[in-house]
């Protein structure tokens, strides 16, 4: 019957009955272990076998390392304390963990004792190499925390440096992701110099597959330790010379996509534990990563609101989802299925596992790889996008519906207003003046005069924009410049010759294709105003031009008048009802229109001017194609 | 030149008489004012022989029978016996009442408001000029 030596009760909660010789062989397993894994830097066979009563049974070459360049006296006492403790765990039966301190360290010193023997074997643990790899568990613990929150590959590269590799003691690292062209490895994100503040990269390098250890490792796919970089020719100096190197692969599915590399300004610097630690590392980095870059069939899943496993497995026919497609994707699908390899866009709709209608814009393309062509397909929920494309029409509509009441009110206010107007015009040109022997009435009649005077032209304006507003369609036609502005001069004759302005023209087009009122109306409001802001101080003069660019005719209407001041005015200048001067005729009209009427027809207005010295208009009329 | 006026505004109405009194040159010697009037008038004038106006003065915009339709009826009216050339009154005259006022050939004229004496002596001189 196998003897029973000891109840032990583990992290979880179970108790596991072990024999001594069980024990002993997982603990052997476990060394096994960990000597290839590089963590555990002891030996797996026990140090000492020393008996109750103090003889040493066994030593290896290890107890002679611990005991080495102790006094005599100073190793009989430390034999003592073990034998002490051997006494105390074979007494107890129970093995036992103990720290113990020699020749200038720190150890743990596991006590078993032997089956039926009045010996125990001793194992040897340095205390400091225990807590590096219990700082390595908070690395992994710490990553796996950041990673939880990570949402995107950045966010994975900055937590490899920011909440791994700072923690591990490393002066410097960088991490390189696969670019792109799947030729080059750039570097994304770095712990050290190359990281002055935040996720600022100092002068990121780009390597070749190949180029350097990393580009190396990125090839063998097989993580490294360089302990002296000197003597490697690969080595590539990035920010600064050092001595030593170690690159691990970030591997998905056997692909690297990336590689973390750190170096450090000492020889022999890196160990098989960092090894250890940046290989689980980049293992975890690339496990979030592969999940990240597959958001898109995450989403697919949330949209259908079927489950992934449902959506891939066996039965499942996508074609069953789809609802409606739209004009154009039946076609493309039949393509598709003769063979057509290019590109495909189109729209679906979907009926969700809950019964919910999702539209879809899809894209699909073939692709190909060693195991044969695919189909790429990459769906996006626009169902919303469509909802406020919907919402927006509605909205367009009820607007164009209260622009057109606003229009028929004004056409109605203008049309309504117009004849009391005009009645009170007559009215006062009937009014027999100078009979009245009241003063007082002499200043009311004048001054309704002028009241009457002004909203009678304000009524007109007025009209005359919703005239032009209301003019649907453009006739095009040929205009002569020449017999506009003889007919302009017709009409401000009494104008022009009081002002005694001088009118000259250079026309290098005389005719053109257009519609003649805007023309028309052009010349009578820019000729107007040369005349009305003409200066005192000198003959007014307008010099008139018109050339063709292209397929634009250009207009300028250049006067010495007393000008605009445009900084002060620039931005405002074709706005309505807009007065830059207090002439008595000024009413902020004219410009509008010109502008307004120029715009209507794809043209422009600009203008030129400075106090005191004159003002040139440059008109660029888009003509249609001939 | 006997005119006449038709006319819903009353006030336009003495305006216009006024304005006509003073110029010498016309005299509305009937006033209506909507087209059912002004055709009776018109109607009884021809019956009568007495007080056939020179010129119509023409609102557009009034009551019971507008200035479109007393013109659609107005050649029964006068049933080829005279022809009465029409003026358009109107304060505001856009493109559209100036195009459809061409296809009458009845029509020779359009003012806008107010009526002065210039607007008189012109339409005279078209008469006189017929």
């Amino acid at each position: 019957m196998k003897k029973i030596s000891k109840k032990e009760t583990e992290n979880d909660g179970t108790i596991h009955v072990l024999s001594i010789a069980e024990r002993r062989k997982q603990r052997g397993t476990e060394y096994d272990h960990a000597e290839k894994a590089g963590i555990l830097n002891r030996n797996p066979n026990p140090v000492f076998c020393i008996e109750t009563g103090g003889k040493i049974r066994y030593k290896n070459k290890a107890a002679h390392q611990l005991t080495e360049n102790l006094s005599i006296e100073e190793r009989g006492l430390q034999l003592y304390r073990l034998a002490v403790m051997v006494r105390k765990v074979v007494k107890s039966g129970t093995a036992k963990k103990l720290q113990y301190h020699i020749n200038g360290a720190d150890f743990r010193v596991e006590v078993l004792p032997r089956d039926g023997e009045d010996a125990a074997d001793l194992y040897f643990t340095e205390i400091s190499e225990s807590l590096k790899i219990k700082n390595y568990f908070e690395v992994q613990a710490a990553f796996a925390e950041a990673l939880l929150k990570a949402e995107s590959v950045e966010d994975v590269v900055w937590s490899i440096v920011k909440q791994a590799v700072s923690k591990l003691g490393y002066d410097d690292c960088v991490v390189y992701l696969l670019g792109d062209d799947g030729k080059t490895l750039v570097q994304k994100a770095a712990h050290g110099p190359k990281n002055p503040r935040e996720t600022d990269l100092k002068n990121p390098i780009v390597l070749e597959l190949g180029e350097g250890i990393s580009g190396d490792v990125a090839i063998t796919k097989v993580g490294e330790i360089v302990k002296d970089t000197s003597k490697d020719p690969r080595y590539v100096v990035d920010n600064e010379v050092r001595l030593s190197e170690i690159a691990v692969p970030i591997l998905d599915d056997g692909i690297v996509i990336g590689i973390i590399d750190s170096e450090h300004r000492s020889k022999n610097f890196y160990s098989s534990e960092d090894l250890s630690i940046l290989t689980a590392i980049a293992s975890m980095a690339a496990t979030k990563i592969q999940r990240i870059n597959s958001t898109e069939a995450i989403k697919f899943r949330d949209i259908t609101g079927y489950r992934e496993e449902e959506l891939l497995g066996e039965g499942f026919a996508m074609k069953e989802l789809i609802h409606e497609v739209e004009e154009g994707g039946l076609n493309a699908m039949k393509e598709r299925a003769a063979g057509d390899k290019t590109p495909k866009s189109y729209r679906v709709t979907l009926i969700t596992k809950h019964s919910e209608i999702r539209r879809l814009a899809v894209n699909t393309v073939i692709l190909e790889d060693e195991r044969g062509p695919y189909t790429l397909g990459i769906a996006l929920d626009i169902t919303q996008l469509i909802e406020s494309e919907r919402t927006l029409r509605e909205l367009n509509a009820e607007l164009s519906e209260r622009n057109e009441e606003l229009k028929q009110f004004a056409q109605l206010a203008s049309h309504n207003l117009r004849a009391p107007v005009s009645n009170m015009v007559g009215l006062l040109g009937i009014y027999e003046r100078g009979t009245d022997p009241n003063p007082v009435n002499k200043t009311v009649i004048k001054s309704l005069s002028k009241a009457t005077s002004d909203l009678s032209m304000t009524l007109e304006e007025m009209h005359s924009v919703l005239r032009m507003r209301a003019e649907e369609s453009h006739q095009f036609g040929s205009v002569s410049l020449i017999e506009i502005l003889e007919k302009t001069c017709v009409i401000l004759k009494n104008e022009i010759d009081g002002a005694k302005m001088k009118i000259c023209i250079d026309f290098d087009i005389e005719e053109l294709n257009y519609v003649r009122c805007h023309i028309e109306n052009f010349f009578f409001n820019l000729i107007s105003n040369a005349v009305k802001y003409r200066s005192r101080d000198r003959l007014p003069a307008l010099n008139i031009t018109s050339r063709l660019e292209n397929s634009t005719a250009v207009l300028t209407f250049a006067d010495n008048g007393i000008g605009i001041d445009l900084e002060r005015h620039g931005k405002d200048i074709f706005g309505m009802y807009k007065r830059f001067h207090n002439h008595p005729d000024s009413r902020g009209i004219g410009l509008y229109l010109v502008h307004a009427q120029l715009k209507s027809l794809g043209g422009t207005i600009e203008v030129d001017s400075k106090s005191g010295e004159g003002t040139t208009f440059i008109l660029k009329l888009k003509l249609p194609d001939s | 030149m006997n005119l006449l006026l038709v006319d819903d505004d009353s006030t336009f109405r003495f305006i216009a008489k006024t304005v006509a009194d003073k110029s010498g040159v016309a005299k509305i010697i009937a006033e209506a004012v909507n087209g059912t009037e002004a055709l009776k008038y018109l109607s009884n004038s021809l019956s009568s022989g007495k007080g056939i106006p020179d010129m119509i003065f023409l609102d557009l915009n009034m009551p019971e029978m507008n200035g479109w339709e007393f013109l659609e009826k107005l050649p029964h009216t006068l049933d080829g016996k005279i022809d009465i050339p029409v003026c358009i009154l109107s304060s505001s005259i856009s493109t559209h009442d100036s195009d459809r006022s061409q296809t009458y050939a009845c029509v020779r004229g359009m003012i806008a408001k107010p009526l002065t004496q210039e607007h008189l002596q012109k339409m005279r001189a078209l008469i006189a000029e017929a």
